[in-house]
């Protein structure tokens, strides 16, 4: 954990960068938040992010919540890094536990959104590349419709079934042992 | 088609925030996020979404082959549906997962079904992989038979077929010799043998990228030979018993016994070794035929050694340390030196006489033996505390012609030994 490029990364920290929503929204966030996102790290080690980063596929709306997202989950991971070093591995693991659990409830409560909200921030999770981001929504959705019939997810997300009844008749002797 | 590029389209313009409440953005979604999301589903649930729409029919079976782990073990896919109908999905998934080009790391699968519905298939599947066959029992209830499960058949040539087959695990299954038009065509080593006996071994034959291979419960499974160059890694879970009266064969080979090519193996586990009958223990040594063949690897997990007693009722209540005097030593047809043997792992273990035995063979013939873990049995049969010191004295006691090695007596959930635990304990309680 406490590598030789701590400070490096301290210096990282101070950097900022300014991300643009497509509604020309700016943005001031720490380079340790943004680089979350696997495409804006990129970015930066291309060099292309002065004057600020463009995100034309991402609201002001959704920006800011997945900049709340990043910024939770930098400081967690800073402050995991910051605490190896003054506590004994008992104490370490006990505060690695008191994180792990307030992010989690912090992941929780970031998911209580519309569902509308929920499909733009997987949109822009895939389109930022942020991992954590984009596993915590698409599992909210699994979630959503665990254990629901066909109907059900249809009538929740408004799936139109385009299918005529014999293809759906075929579909279901097909995958008969699916629907038991 | 038609409607799909329709909707996307929609998407598009959906991105930059206007949200529209009746519309449908899950299906908007990208395939590869529609995918991540059915992966994180049960695979029953995830194949019912193939009755949503048209857009939706396609793509449990697309998330299941874009994955570098597909896993079909669901109970549901093995028992709710027409081995013939099942084969059918499995095949298209593998073509699929062809086509995507995507690396597979894992492919498992349970299979429940009477003898050989799935042979030809399974045939297929094992020869066009290329990295690691699973082909697992069904997940058991608790208490089930575990040989009822699925015994299915394979053609030992089964492996001729040139693949860069890696890792391979094998359940319930059992091997059958070759037709005989394989061995027309079949090694040098058949076509010298001018009348092929019934008991010529079925053979695991040129998967000369194999690295790893393990049977387990394949009961069936008497005669066999490996030719696997290349493997390091062996276990071999069941039952390695066979009766005395029957033949004086060694009931797993590995290697060319002609050319004595013997694979260099890091690391063995097997399990239930040696069995027979206990009335003259020096008659009984050809049960340890893998001696030879695991005498150069590094690591050797053993599980049940000797203990449970078919040919005489079942009995595995062998005599637990009551007796001080040593039995003789084994001795085998070729001495060997366990040149290599780093670390030795016994699980289940109970102090039995022939564990002993076997484990001063071992400490004499290993000089750099690093360390001898021996995980005491579970539940019925378990040693106590006073068994366990008794043990650690017998054992300390032992020649060693290692000066280093360490050994430590404990209970199963106490080891911590570096060592990957193949031999699941429980698993073999339940039989």
């Amino acid at each position: 954990m406490a590598s030789a490029g701590s400070g490096d990364e301290k210096a990282a920290a101070a950097a900022m960068i300014t991300l643009i929503s497509s509604d020309n929204e700016k943005f001031e966030v720490t380079e340790a938040t943004a680089t979350l996102s696997q495409t804006i790290r990129h970015m930066i080690e291309d060099g292309c992010t002065d004057g600020g980063v463009p995100l034309p596929n991402v609201t002001s709306k959704i920006l800011a919540r997945v900049i709340e997202y990043c910024k939770k989950h930098a400081t967690a991971a800073a402050g995991e890094e910051g605490s190896s070093s003054s506590f004994s591995d008992a104490a370490f693991l006990e505060v690695d536990r008191a994180f792990l659990e307030e992010l989690e409830e912090f992941d929780d409560a970031f998911l209580e959104v519309d569902r509308a909200t929920l499909f733009d921030l997987i949109l822009a999770a895939n389109y930022l590349d942020i991992k954590g981001l984009l596993n915590l929504t698409c599992q909210k959705v699994a979630d959503s419709v665990k254990g629901k019939t066909p109907e059900q997810i249809r009538e929740m997300y408004n799936i139109v079934n385009d299918l005529t009844p014999e293809e759906e008749a075929e579909i279901r002797r097909e995958t008969q042992w699916a629907f038991e | 088609m038609e409607s799909h590029s329709r909707r996307r389209c929609r998407r598009r313009s959906n991105v930059a925030g206007s949200v529209m409440e009746e519309e449908d953005r899950l299906s908007s979604l990208p395939d590869d996020l529609l995918h991540s999301i059915l992966r994180s589903l049960q695979l029953k649930n995830a194949a019912s979404t193939s009755a949503l729409s048209r857009r939706w029919a396609p793509q449990w079976l697309c998330a299941l082959a874009s994955s570098p782990a597909i896993d079909l073990t669901d109970r549901d896919f093995a028992r709710g549906q027409s081995p013939s109908r099942a084969a059918a999905t499995v095949s298209r998934c593998l073509q699929l997962h062809a086509e995507y080009g995507a690396p597979l790391h894992a492919f498992r699968i349970a299979l429940c079904s009477g003898a050989g519905a799935f042979g030809l298939d399974v045939v297929g599947w094992v020869a066009t992989r290329d990295v690691e066959v699973d082909l697992a029992p069904p997940q058991k209830d608790e208490g089930a038979d575990l040989g009822a499960a699925a015994l299915m058949e394979l053609p030992s040539d089964v492996f001729r077929a040139r693949s860069s087959l890696e890792r391979l695990s094998l359940g319930g299954f059992s091997l059958a010799s070759p037709p005989s038009r394989s061995r027309r065509q079949g090694s040098p080593v058949s076509a010298r043998s001018p009348s092929p006996t019934p008991t010529s071994p079925a053979r695991l034959s040129r998967p000369e990228t194999l690295r790893v291979l393990q049977l387990l419960g394949c009961p069936a499974v008497r005669k066999l030979r490996i030719v696997a160059p290349a493997l390091e890694s062996f276990a071999f879970l069941g039952p390695v018993y066979f009766r005395v009266t029957e033949d004086y064969d060694i009931p797993v080979e590995l290697g060319e016994t002609e050319t004595t090519a013997i694979p260099a193996l890091r690391d063995a586990c097997m399990c239930h070794l040696g069995f027979g009958e206990y009335e003259n223990p020096s008659a009984q040594d050809y049960e340890y035929p893998f001696l030879y063949y695991v005498a150069h690897a590094w690591v050797l997990t053993l599980c049940y050694i000797g203990l449970l007693l078919p040919s005489d009722g079942g009995s595995c209540s062998e005599a637990v340390l009551t007796d001080e005097s040593d039995d003789d030593d084994i001795v085998l047809d070729y001495e060997v030196v366990l040149d290599r043997l780093t670390l030795i792992k016994v699980v289940n273990f109970r102090g039995a006489r022939r564990e002993l035995r076997l484990l001063r063979f071992f400490l004499k013939r290993a000089p750099v033996l690093e360390q001898l873990v021996l995980a005491t049995v579970e539940g019925e049969g378990a040693p106590g505390d006073e068994q366990l010191k008794a043990i650690r004295e017998r054992v300390s006691g032992m020649q060693k012609a290692s000066r280093d090695a360490r050994i430590s007596v404990c209970r199963p959930n106490a080891d911590d030994s570096p060592s990957p635990n193949h031999a699941h304990p429980r698993f073999f309680h339940e039989k």
